[in-house]
């Protein structure tokens, strides 16, 4: 646990043992002293009355209260209660004229394929909601999205570039534990938040593909670039400089094109 | 029949967790059950619900993707393997045939080629299929209709067979989740650089060794030495003999042979599930794994319950977080995980952040149930009543959708818990004092399986005017064996009230109203107010602190009569041995277990450090004990919560769980505060170590 509490004291002082009462607000007065003048409320004195009167209005009511002597068990209706509601969301209100589409908050799922050194996006697609900020790293691949200098994204990649076929059941002795594949190319998933990687920044986004040589978790500071904070335990495996629609497969440029509008 | 997708766990939007896609290939229409059956035996039933992932499920979502294919069962092919089946290099094919299916995959049965293979069209089935039915995934598990033994992992993708079971596929997920390496052993001496995997070392140096910190002293480094390299064995505990009651998956050491090598580099624990596959994690996986996916989960222990769920007199833990909640369940002194639901419980409730949780023993029991309650995450307010399903888990017994009988739930509805008709049972009694044009007060009596409404107070109770700052505390000031009403309102009025309502089962009358003044004690609108019977006669008595209208704190003891209250103290400014400041804060507790009710009191905000302290009653007065700044290895904090509870199982009510975002603690009270357990992050008890 942290070793020191915050400081957000007022106070210096410490409780002793057998002191004196801690005067809090010396303007205010001790209980016992004077009888408390009843607080004006509306400029009047409102007391509760021993016998409050009946409710007798109607507006903003409960339904009546009906006494009911034998009341029902209370059963699980036939087929369970039903799945409960969330709220409707909010109507738009309509705006006059032609008014620009409220961007949907959302990310982009980029595949990237890793081949001979290089990287290559060969599909996306637009993911709806929130994106978690950063990934802890842990040792092996991770990548990293940069718009110009700024870092826009980043994520570890575990277990990616091999195949293993499950330990043979019969346990026999040369079938023991995974025959592992190495496969010269393989898909990465790259996820970057949608506001923040628009047609115009494509040409200049770089993804780089990394291997952290660490020993255990780290969680890398926002902004600053892996190779800076991980210096001299990250080699790059593989960059990307530049998007150029162009220069994607047909199927890539239609996916990245829908994924960005 | 159309191609389909199910979301069977729903933890959270896409982007935040990690998302496991589920594929079927050479299921017909008539095979989806099958394969459902099958999704469920092996990823919900097996990989979550066991051990870690069951633990850690709100970190995962999963699409189970139904694909029809024209053809039941996938294709076939045969290999000579020539008498080598580990060596795939010379295999021939002797026959393939084709099957019309969703993905095209080939399953082979041969360990080299790794059981099983891609059609010409397979990735982009795949694709196309992910594609369409998954908004994102990191996982992808594809069960092929195929009741051979094998299964192909890497690269996130897991493709096995009817004949597969999910301890392998959990094995394949600490690679997926994780990046945790094999600790399979073949032949064969490691000669690398120190590996990065958490779970693999060539070092042999304790003080260096990367899982030192679960490496308990007495254990010698290295555990298991491989004297005959070559043959392939993974050590076991070989330096010495294991002490009594060692554990080999959860016991660390250092123990030759990981990585398909048998020397040269190490495994922390003779056999995980990273060797064996059917073992649990052991501390260094599971580690990884928890510390890797703890944000995801997005879990923390700012919302937690007491309450003895099993009935075994010791209180458990209830921690909620947005969609799920766990129980941990107490043996005295730590607690264990026994339930994790994530999205609903069976019946069904569907868990939300803004659920309010009320713990008590609704139908007599003796296990405590829960009563939940949602009043702004749908489009209704609902009301659910959860208790035991027989499994140390909970399922909804009760569930009441905007209303039930005579009350309407409304946003700012306020229930306490108290068995108010003396049957053993704990009843509700509601408050709404500002939603509707008047205020309301309701009973609502419980049956064991749900609730009734006994009664309803519109606008007044006898001798009371109700009014919105109404507030409300319970107990059996009458000593009748039934749960009083107290309702105090300092704001609302010119003068403050303090009213004590006399429950006969069924409805309320006023035993006494104070106006102004209670005897010995002036009251002012910030009096707060503990009911509890301090003197253990068996009425409820009343403790009242004020520390902000006067010029010194005061603290009061006064005693129920059954009709009525008598000051038995009053304490200007101090307790004896505790100076009272004006932020106290109190709870009500039994620290002594002599059957009176004492206080718990906390100050974070008047002192140069914090202070919690016990004020112990001996039925006329009070005495006060504290511990500064630390309680053990505690750090008191500004931002800590507190539970009082009995987790130890014995006389009284003398335990405390504190509690804030990331840390969890477990402190006693008697013989004097104490801390006996401390959690960081998750609630895990290491044989030896800790994960900070």
């Amino acid at each position: 646990m942290a070793s020191k509490t915050p400081k957000t004291r007022q106070s210096v002082q410490r409780m002793k043992t057998g002191a004196l009462p801690i005067v809090e607000n010396a303007k205010l007065g001790r209980m016992g002293e004077s009888e408390m003048e009843p607080m004006r409320i509306g400029g009047r004195v409102l007391l509760m009355p021993e016998e409050p009167k009946g409710d007798e209005g109607a507006r903003g009511r409960m339904a009546p209260f009906r006494h009911v002597k034998n009341p029902a068990e209370t059963r699980v209706p036939k087929g369970g209660y039903p799945e409960q509601q969330p709220p409707k969301p909010p109507r738009r209100k309509k705006t006059p004229g032609r008014a620009a589409k409220p961007a949907k908050e959302g990310y982009l799922r980029l595949r990237v394929l890793v081949q001979n050194g290089e990287l290559s996006v060969v599909g996306a697609k637009f993911v709806e909601g929130p994106l978690a900020p950063m990934e802890t790293l842990h040792p092996g691949l991770a990548y990293e999205v940069t718009i110009g200098a700024r870092r826009v994204a980043a994520g570890a990649i575990p277990d990616a570039g091999v195949y293993r076929s499950f330990p043979d059941p019969l346990g026999r002795p040369e079938l023991q534990g995974h025959h592992i594949t190495e496969v010269s190319s393989y898909e990465i998933a790259v996820r970057v938040p949608a506001q923040e990687f628009l047609m115009s920044a494509l040409p200049k986004a770089r993804i780089t593909l990394y291997r952290w040589r660490g020993t255990g978790p780290a969680a890398p500071a926002v902004g600053r670039s892996l190779k800076a904070q991980l210096k001299g335990r990250v080699d790059t495996i593989a960059t990307l400089n530049g998007i150029r629609l162009s220069q994607l497969s047909k199927e890539a440029q239609t996916e990245l094109r829908g994924a960005l509008e | 029949m159309p191609d389909s997708v199910t979301q069977i766990l729903t933890s959270g939007p896409p982007g935040l967790k990690k998302n496991i896609a589920v594929l079927g290939d050479g299921f017909a229409a008539g095979d989806q059950t099958t394969y459902n059956n099958k999704v469920k035996e092996l990823l919900i039933d097996g990989v979550f619900g066991h051990d870690y992932f069951y633990e850690d499920a709100q970190a995962f979502n999963i699409f189970r993707v139904n694909l029809i294919s024209n053809h039941s069962g996938v294709s076939q092919r045969v290999y000579d393997e020539h008498g080598t089946p580990a060596d795939g290099s010379d295999d021939t094919i002797v026959s393939t045939t084709l099957q019309d299916t969703a993905l095209g995959y080939i399953y082979s049965g041969s360990w080299a080629h790794c059981w099983l293979e891609s059609g010409a069209n397979t990735a982009t089935l795949v694709q196309n299929a992910l594609n369409t039915w998954v908004p994102d995934y990191d996982l992808v598990l594809i069960i092929l209709n195929e009741p051979g033994f094998g299964g192909c992992g890497g690269g996130g993708f897991q493709i096995v067979t009817l004949g597969s079971s999910w301890t392998v596929m959990a094995h394949e997920f600490g690679h997926g989740t994780g990046g945790l390496a094999d600790e399979y052993c073949q032949p064969g001496t490691y000669t690398g650089p120190e590996p990065g995997a958490v779970n693999l070392t060539k070092n042999t140096n304790r003080a260096t060794l990367k899982w030192r910190r679960f490496v308990n002293p007495a254990t010698p480094v290295p555990t298991g030495v491989n004297a005959t390299s070559g043959t392939g064995i993974c050590t076991g505990y070989n330096q010495g003999t294991p002490p009594a009651g060692w554990s080999n998956d959860q016991d660390v050491g250092l123990f030759e042979g990981a990585s398909y090598n048998d020397s040269g580099i190490y495994r922390p624990v003779v056999n995980c599930r990273m060797r064996g596959n059917s073992p649990p994690y052991c501390p260094v996986c599971y580690t990884e794994l928890k510390t890797l996916m703890h944000p995801v989960s997005g879990h923390s222990f700012l919302k937690c319950y007491a309450g003895d769920f099993n009935g075994d007199g010791r209180d458990d833990l209830l921690v909620h977080n947005g969609n799920s909640i766990m129980l941990f369940r107490s043996n005295g002194s730590q607690l264990d995980l026994v339930f994790s639901a994530v999205e609903r419980v069976p019946g069904s409730w569907q868990f939300q952040p803004d659920d309010r949780f009320f713990i008590g023993d609704f139908n007599n029991d003796g296990k405590d149930e829960v009563v939940v309650y949602n009043s702004t995450n749908w489009v209704m307010e609902y009301l659910g009543l959860l208790a035991d399903d027989g499994n140390n888990g909970l399922k909804l017994i009760a569930r009441y959708d905007d209303a039930m009988p005579g009350w309407q739930f409304q946003l700012n509805d306020q229930f306490y818990v108290a068995d108010f008709d003396g049957d053993g049972k704990k009843d509700l009694y509601v408050f709404n004092g500002n939603n509707w044009a008047i205020p309301y007060v309701g009973m609502l009596r419980s049956s064991g399986t749900g609730f009734n409404v006994v009664q309803r107070y519109d606008a007044n109770m006898p001798g009371w005017q109700m009014r919105p700052g109404d507030r409300h505390l319970v107990g059996d000031f009458s000593g009748e064996g039934r749960e009083d009403l107290w309702v105090f309102n300092g704001t609302n009025w010119s003068i403050p009230y303090l009213g004590m309502l006399r429950s006969n089962g069924t409805s309320l009358s006023m035993a006494r109203r104070y106006d102004n003044k209670l005897p010995g004690w002036q009251m002012r609108a910030n009096d707060r107010h503990y009911v509890g019977d301090f003197d253990g006669d068996g009425k409820a008595d009343l403790y009242v602190f004020n520390g902000d209208n006067w010029s010194i704190a005061y603290l009061g003891m006064l005693r129920s009569l059954g009709y009525g209250l008598c000051l038995v103290e009053r304490y200007d400014g101090n307790v004896p041995g505790w100076q009272m400041r004006r932020h106290d804060r109190h709870w009500l507790a039994d620290i002594n277990g002599d059957g009176r009710r004492d206080l718990f009191v906390y100050n974070f905000q008047d002192w140069a450090t914090q202070y919690l302290g016990t004020m112990v009653s001996n039925g006329s007065g009070l005495s006060a004990a504290w511990k500064a700044d630390w309680v053990g290895e505690w750090n008191l904090g500004a931002v800590d919560r507190f539970e009082v509870c009995n987790y130890e199982g014995v006389a009284g009510e003398r335990d405390l769980f504190v509690h804030n975002q990331d840390w969890f603690g477990m402190i006693r009270a008697t013989p004097a505060l104490s801390l006996q357990r401390i959690y960081y992050r998750w609630i895990h008890n290491y044989r030896y170590g800790r994960n900070w």
